[in-house]
């Protein structure tokens, strides 16, 4: 592993993604201190409406007086955590089902690999359309369940596909000829094995999920107001772009750069594993 | 390719019904019924309500109701539309080819510019151009669409008055114009949303044909391409372009569901009358059985679109066809 861990930090990539996941993890985290304001707090609708970017609100504030630079901070609270939970969730259950269709095989493995056929057939977010739109509002931990329970099929696909080939292999073959039971060969023998490919999607994943998200609160049926989250503060400021434009510039380059960080940090970990894909 | 062709269509079906299946699911364990949203009006009387569950049968027992929706949706029957007091099948049927139109010009976008790009890179590979154009592959890839749909309409619709700002005509003036202006029109409303869904994609296909492209350029046939002394230009182009396409027509089929998903995204942004704006307008009037009906249609479009890419795959690949 620290070999990995090397050669994952010689690349430029890798590290310019750890360094904007630091700072956007520490404006998260710190953003009940770092915040100069509320960010849900109206200041003045008369006197602060629509200001542009300036010393005391670097970000401008939106048509509710409200300051953007909090805002944004905030939301990268909001967004990291519906990201690394709902991830958490994915990469869990996905991995789960991967491992035990691929390694129990039979109808089972034919079961659930239907399953994620007919699931993935339907584009990610009319499933989440559907879901959302028949469950109504929700809060954020069933936002994160929801995400986290319609992500996990391309990782139990991956997983599973890792695990056919793993089991043919003698290692395999060694841990029953000890009379290791199936449960421990599968989650001691076979599972560290798959973990390369899993920690990959993971980063990936988490990148794609913030994406998601943004786009279900644009849409209105992700995160509700007031919480600020990036994609609904878009979507409340679209109709004023043209006037006020980092009402809407703002919470967008916070999504772009997120997501770059942990595509650069997604891509550099394949490489590091990987080395044929250099 | 009879047989592959009937084993696959076998498949897709079994897949669209699998996904009805779901929906019927969701649909039932969802808190609520179809009617509830009635019930919400104060002028709808409890007795109206009980008469159109009875109507639609919601008072059946659940393996009944099953059945019912099964055969209803075989038969195309997709519900009825409340918020357009029509069946979802014709409401559905009118934003379709609006759908369609902007998610083939969105990949034609997507895969003109990606191959181009990714083709230019994998030959260029380790140079300035490369290295620019990769991290402009990776600032696309990670945009999320709808902003980057703002951004273009900020830029070509508000500042520069170059393309119209939303729709997928003039609301105005498309009935008076001649048959050709018609068709000007619909492609002058066409460009930035297809642009907008394209550009996104085509940086996923540029990322992938880089890498398919550096793979071939070191293939020995390469090699001997260039030692019969073939120009540069048709080494590339005629001997390692055509190989390093092979692995991007498999994306083919994995584009669409993103591609529809990014649809919703887009119509929303552009108020391009699709199925994805239809199906978010659907939600705001609680108008469920077309939310789910749009579900099922864009399964059905995703299904078929594998299939085309399976056929296409065996196509261009003979190796395939005899497997």
């Amino acid at each position: 592993m620290p070999l990995t861990v090397q050669r994952l930090l010689v690349q430029r990539r890798a590290q310019a993604g750890l360094l904007l996941i630091a700072l956007l993890v520490a404006g998260a985290l710190l953003a009940p201190i770092v915040s100069p304001y509320d960010p849900i707090a109206q200041l003045d609708l008369e006197q602060r409406q629509l200001l542009a970017p300036s010393p005391a609100h670097p970000f401008g504030t939106d048509l509710l007086s409200r300051d953007l630079l909090s805002r944004v901070l905030f939301g990268a609270r909001i967004s990291l955590a519906i990201a690394f939970l709902s991830v958490t969730v994915s990469i869990v259950v996905g991995t789960l089902v991967g491992l035990v269709a691929g390694f129990a095989g039979g109808a089972l493995d034919t079961l659930a690999m239907r399953a994620v056929d007919t699931a993935l057939a339907i584009p990610r977010i009319f499933l989440l359309l559907v879901i959302l739109g028949l469950w109504g509002a929700v809060g954020v931990p069933v936002l994160i369940v929801i995400l986290g329970l319609t992500n996990w099929f391309d990782t139990s696909r991956l997983v599973r596909a890792e695990v056919l080939s793993l089991k043919q292999r003698e290692f395999v073959l060694a841990t029953r000829a000890l009379g290791v039971g199936p449960t421990r060969t599968l989650f001691g023998h076979i599972l560290p094995n798959v973990a390369a490919p899993i920690t990959v999607s993971a980063a990936l994943g988490i990148g794609q999920i913030v994406l998601v998200e943004a786009g279900l609160s644009f849409l209105g049926i992700g995160v509700r107001k007031p919480t600020p989250s990036w994609g609904l503060m878009i979507a409340e400021s679209q109709d004023l772009m043209v006037s006020a434009w980092w009402t809407v510039a703002f919470p967008g380059l916070a999504i772009v750069i997120t997501v770059i960080a942990f595509s650069l940090l997604g891509d550099a970990l394949q490489a590091a594993l990987d080395p044929r894909t250099r | 390719m009879v047989r592959f062709l009937v084993s696959r269509l076998a498949q897709a079906a079994a897949i669209v019904f699998l996904v009805a299946t779901l929906s019927f699911v969701l649909i039932h364990m969802a808190p609520g019924d179809p009617m509830q949203a009635m019930g919400e009006w104060s002028f709808v009387s409890p007795d109206v309500i009980e008469q159109q569950r009875r109507l639609w049968g919601l008072d059946r027992p659940l393996s009944e109701q099953y059945l019912r929706y099964v055969a209803n949706v075989a038969r195309g029957d997709l519900g009825y539309s409340f918020a357009e007091h029509r069946p979802v099948a014709q409401a559905i049927g009118e934003r379709i080819p609006n759908t369609l139109v902007l998610a083939v010009a969105a990949l034609v976008v997507m895969f003109g510019v990606g191959i181009a790009v990714g083709a230019l890179q994998g030959a260029r590979a380790r140079s300035r151009l490369d290295d620019a154009l990769s991290l402009t592959t990776v600032v696309l890839y990670s945009v999320p669409v709808f902003w980057l749909g703002l951004v273009l309409l900020l830029l070509f619709g508000q500042a520069l008055h170059w393309l119209p700002v939303g729709g997928a005509t003039d609301a105005v003036l498309h009935s008076h114009l001649s048959w050709l202006g018609r068709v000007g029109d619909r492609v002058r409303h066409l460009i930035l949303p297809a642009a907008t869904l394209g550009l996104v994609g085509a940086a996923g296909v540029a990322r992938y044909q880089r890498a398919a492209m550096l793979e071939a350029v070191r293939q020995d046939f390469v090699r001997a391409a260039r030692a019969k002394g073939l120009a540069e230009r048709a080494v590339l182009i005629r001997h390692a372009l055509r190989t390093a396409l092979l692995p991007t027509v498999t994306l083919f089929g994995l584009t669409f569901p993103l591609l529809l998903s990014g649809a919703v995204l887009v119509e929303t942004v552009f108020g391009w009358p699709g199925l994805g704006k239809f199906a978010v307008d659907a939600i705001r009037n609680r108008d469920y059985q077309v939310v789910t009906a749009s579900a099922i249609i864009t399964a059905v479009m995703v299904t078929a679109g594998n299939l085309l890419a399976d056929v296409l795959y065996r196509f261009v690949d003979p190796r395939t066809r005899t497997a």
